[in-house]
């Protein structure tokens, strides 16, 4: 009740200030520190103060702060979504700024909003992740929500013990994420397409991903893997609740990029020993780590032949053929059918050994360019020699012709 | 009118006699005994143009002139055709030589003012093959039709576009008004194929008949080819030809064989290179493009190549006072140490 009256006070406002242009506003006057803060926010260019704090700006006086005049100081947590969703829930306003207008619906249906909903005004609302005055556009770079700074701004409050404590939860996801793969991608390598803690929480209907849900989570991005993976007898065990899909493998916050050795933790922690489940992993294994070494060795011969022959980038074209072949290979192995991953780790391997063998050709061949060219000087250096002395002799008889008898 | 069998036999006998005589004369044909190693720049610079006409020759049986063919038969010629490589590195690191040689042949030439009478004409062609041969390496670079050729060309276009008139003139001949593309491809290759080999080798020819005609100047100090000792052209001076470009040849074969050009990807026109340098040849012409407004760098360039070529009308009294040595020598190394400026800024730009 408390929300849908902040709500309409706050639509009354803006509605107040919507109908005209910005005009200069008296707040500055006592409140220089805020215009400073304030003129750098996206929101500077559209509006003033009294949108959202409401208030006569025409009046230099402390009457400008009376509740006639709609003036309602700092908002309270619980009313700051509502108003927040006064423009940036109607279409016609969000329009021209091609901004979408289901953020605060999401929000409702978030675990924020809903706590929100229930009283609890610990949770975050709309202005602990994207600032009060100093708003920026997700497209800045010091935005708290920009690709880059989202880790930070949801570690804000997810880091923080104290405030985790009621709910029960962890406080080292934010560290976790920033060493994992994705957190690498994301903040180190700075990849645009790696993905933040919104892309599989969502942002404003943020909600910590379901059992049952993780592979279709994941599957956002890595869509191959999730297909191959509905089609392996892991399927009907994460249906039947005996694992927890992708998560039981890689982890979640902490995802490590994935190497071979996870064939023997991650298969090995449910299939020990001599099961058939753990020869078809060692056989997973052996199958890709056999076509990456083929990879790696067919990877550094070029490099290291290019060096000193640059025509080896000509097969440049073909190792790229050969990675593509384990690329793909990597989503197939999780469908666990073994033949697919030998065709196309095979063929990786192939074509790997392949290129490796036209390089050491092209190297061999460069040696036999250099005999010829050393075959070459040392006909040239052969005729010289012939030359001079018949030079010489040709001096000496000029001289001795010159002299007469 | 029939001509009777006797006269026929008469006729015949007296074009070997003839002929007789000639080689006998030429058997005989001396050249000065103190011409030193800059005396053999011009044959050697005519040794190269063989090379790069051989060169030439063999890459034309793979070359495919046309926007699909050329690179894709350029990368043949480096990668399946035997050899291939070796006639496109020769051809590419010939046509640096060839221009090197005979600028160091012209500035020998200037220095030793063995462009006045009556060599003044043979000046003039020689003036004319220089700006031919190098038009024949410009017209060469787009031939790969890779990124670097095809870039290193857009830009050129854009620095000739800045020159007023003459500027559209060269780009209506070079390009026809079309986008760069086949087109230009076609033309850039009749040019460097059908046309300017032909000019360079008619100008030559003119050139070495003129050389042949009034034979090398004696060296200064000498005023008159009798005065001056000589030696015999064949075999003298061939065995020291011989032993000069055995030399330039062994230095040509291991810039080859070391520094094969490069093969970038196919031309792109959506995919600008970040940096197509120029050929060093032309890097003061693009300095002084860039360092001067258009007009004024056209002009410079116009004054110098007139000047270049009236150099014998300018300086025709064989005599010379300390002065005119002074400005002699002072203008020739004025404009050689321009030149490198110019070329040195523009590289580093």
């Amino acid at each position: 009740m408390k929300s849908r009256t902040s709500y309409l006070l706050a639509a009354s406002l803006l509605l107040v200030v919507a109908g005209g242009a910005r005009a200069e506003e008296s707040c500055v006057a006592c409140h220089p520190e805020v215009k400073t803060e304030y003129l750098g926010s996206i929101h500077a260019k559209e509006f003033g103060c009294t949108a959202c704090h409401g208030g006569d700006p025409t009046v230099t006086t402390l009457e400008s702060h009376s509740a006639a005049k709609g003036y309602i100081g700092k908002p309270d947590r619980t009313s700051i979504p509502a108003l927040c969703a006064v423009c940036h829930a109607d279409p016609k306003k969000m329009k021209p700024y091609g901004l979408a207008t289901d953020q605060y619906s999401q929000y409702q249906t978030s675990e924020h909003g809903q706590r929100l909903a229930q009283g609890d005004t610990r949770v975050a609302v709309c202005t602990d992740c994207h600032g009060t005055h100093h708003i920026l556009a997700p497209e800045e770079p010091t935005s708290p929500v920009s690709r880059e700074n989202i880790p930070a701004t949801c570690g804000h409050c997810h880091s923080n013990p104290e405030l985790m404590a009621p709910y029960k939860l962890p406080t080292d996801q934010e560290q976790k994420f920033r060493s994992s793969v994705h957190g690498i991608a994301l903040l180190v390598e700075q990849h645009r397409s790696a993905p933040t803690c919104a892309t599989c929480h969502g942002a404003h209907g943020a909600v910590a991903p379901q059992i049952g849900s993780i592979s279709r989570v994941c599957g956002h991005c890595h869509t191959r893997t999730r297909e191959y993976f509905d089609e392996s007898p892991h399927r009907k065990a994460a249906d039947e609740g005996k694992m927890s899909e992708c998560v039981s493998c890689h982890g979640y916050h902490d995802i490590a990029e994935p190497n071979r050795t996870l064939f023997d933790t991650a298969c090995g922690a449910c299939h020990p020993g001599d099961t058939p489940g753990f020869v078809m992993a060692t056989k997973l294994k052996t199958l890709l780590s056999r076509a990456k070494e083929a990879l790696d060795a067919a990877s550094a011969d070029m490099a290291r032949v290019e060096q000193h022959f640059p025509t080896v980038v000509r097969y440049r074209a073909r190792l790229q053929q050969a990675e593509s072949y384990y690329v793909e290979a990597l989503p197939v192995q999780h469908s666990l059918a073994l033949d697919r991953v030998d065709d196309l780790t095979r063929s990786a391997r192939s074509t790997a050994e392949e290129v490796q063998s036209a390089v050491h050709g092209v190297e061999q061949e460069q040696q036999v360019h250099y005999i010829v060219l050393a075959l070459v000087w040392m006909f040239i250096l052969f005729v010289l020699g012939v030359a001079y002395r018949y030079r010489k002799e040709r001096q000496r008889d000029r001289r001795s012709a010159s002299v007469g008898p | 009118m029939c001509m009777s069998l006797g006269e026929s036999e008469r006729t015949g006998s007296s074009v070997l006699s003839s002929l007789r005589q000639l080689l006998r004369a030429e058997r005989e044909r001396t050249v000065p005994v103190q011409i030193n190693v800059l005396h053999y720049l011009g044959a050697l610079s005519l040794v190269s143009l063989v090379v790069q006409f051989v060169t030439g020759i063999l890459l034309l049986v793979y070359y495919r002139p046309s926007a699909t063919g050329a690179y894709y038969s350029t990368s043949v010629i480096m990668d399946d055709v035997r050899l291939g490589w070796l006639m496109r590195s020769l051809h590419h690191w010939g046509s640096d030589l060839l221009l090197l040689l005979l600028l160091l042949h012209m500035g020998r030439v200037y220095f030793s003012r063995a462009y006045q009478a009556p060599r003044q004409l043979n000046w003039m062609v020689g003036v004319v093959l220089l700006i031919l041969v190098g038009t024949l390496a410009f017209t060469g670079i787009l031939l790969p039709w890779d990124q670097y050729a095809y870039w290193y060309v857009d830009a050129a276009r854009k620095t000739i576009s800045t020159i007023p008139v003459l500027g559209n003139l060269l780009l209506g001949l070079l390009w026809g008004g079309w986008d760069l593309g086949e087109e230009v491809l076609l033309r850039f290759y009749a040019l460097h194929v059908g046309v300017l080999p032909w000019m360079v080798l008619g100008l030559l020819s003119f050139h070495w008949l003129m050389v042949w005609r009034f034979g090398i100047k004696p060296p200064a100090g000498e005023t008159s080819a009798a005065q001056s000792p000589r030696m015999l052209f064949y075999p003298d001076f061939l065995v020291n030809l011989l032993i000069a470009f055995l030399l330039v040849f062994g230095v040509l074969f291991s810039l080859a064989v070391f520094f094969p050009p490069s093969l970038l990807q196919q031309a792109n026109p959506v995919s600008p290179l970040a940096q197509a340098q120029p050929k060093w040849f032309l890097l003061p012409l693009r300095g002084l493009l860039r360092g001067l407004p258009g007009p004024l760098a056209a002009l410079s360039v116009a004054a110098f190549l007139v000047i270049l070529t009236l150099v014998p009308i300018i300086d025709r009294n064989p005599s010379q006072t300390f002065a005119k040595k002074v400005i002699h020598w002072g203008l020739g190394c004025l404009f050689f140490v321009a030149g490198v400026v110019l070329g040195v800024n523009a590289y580093f730009r």
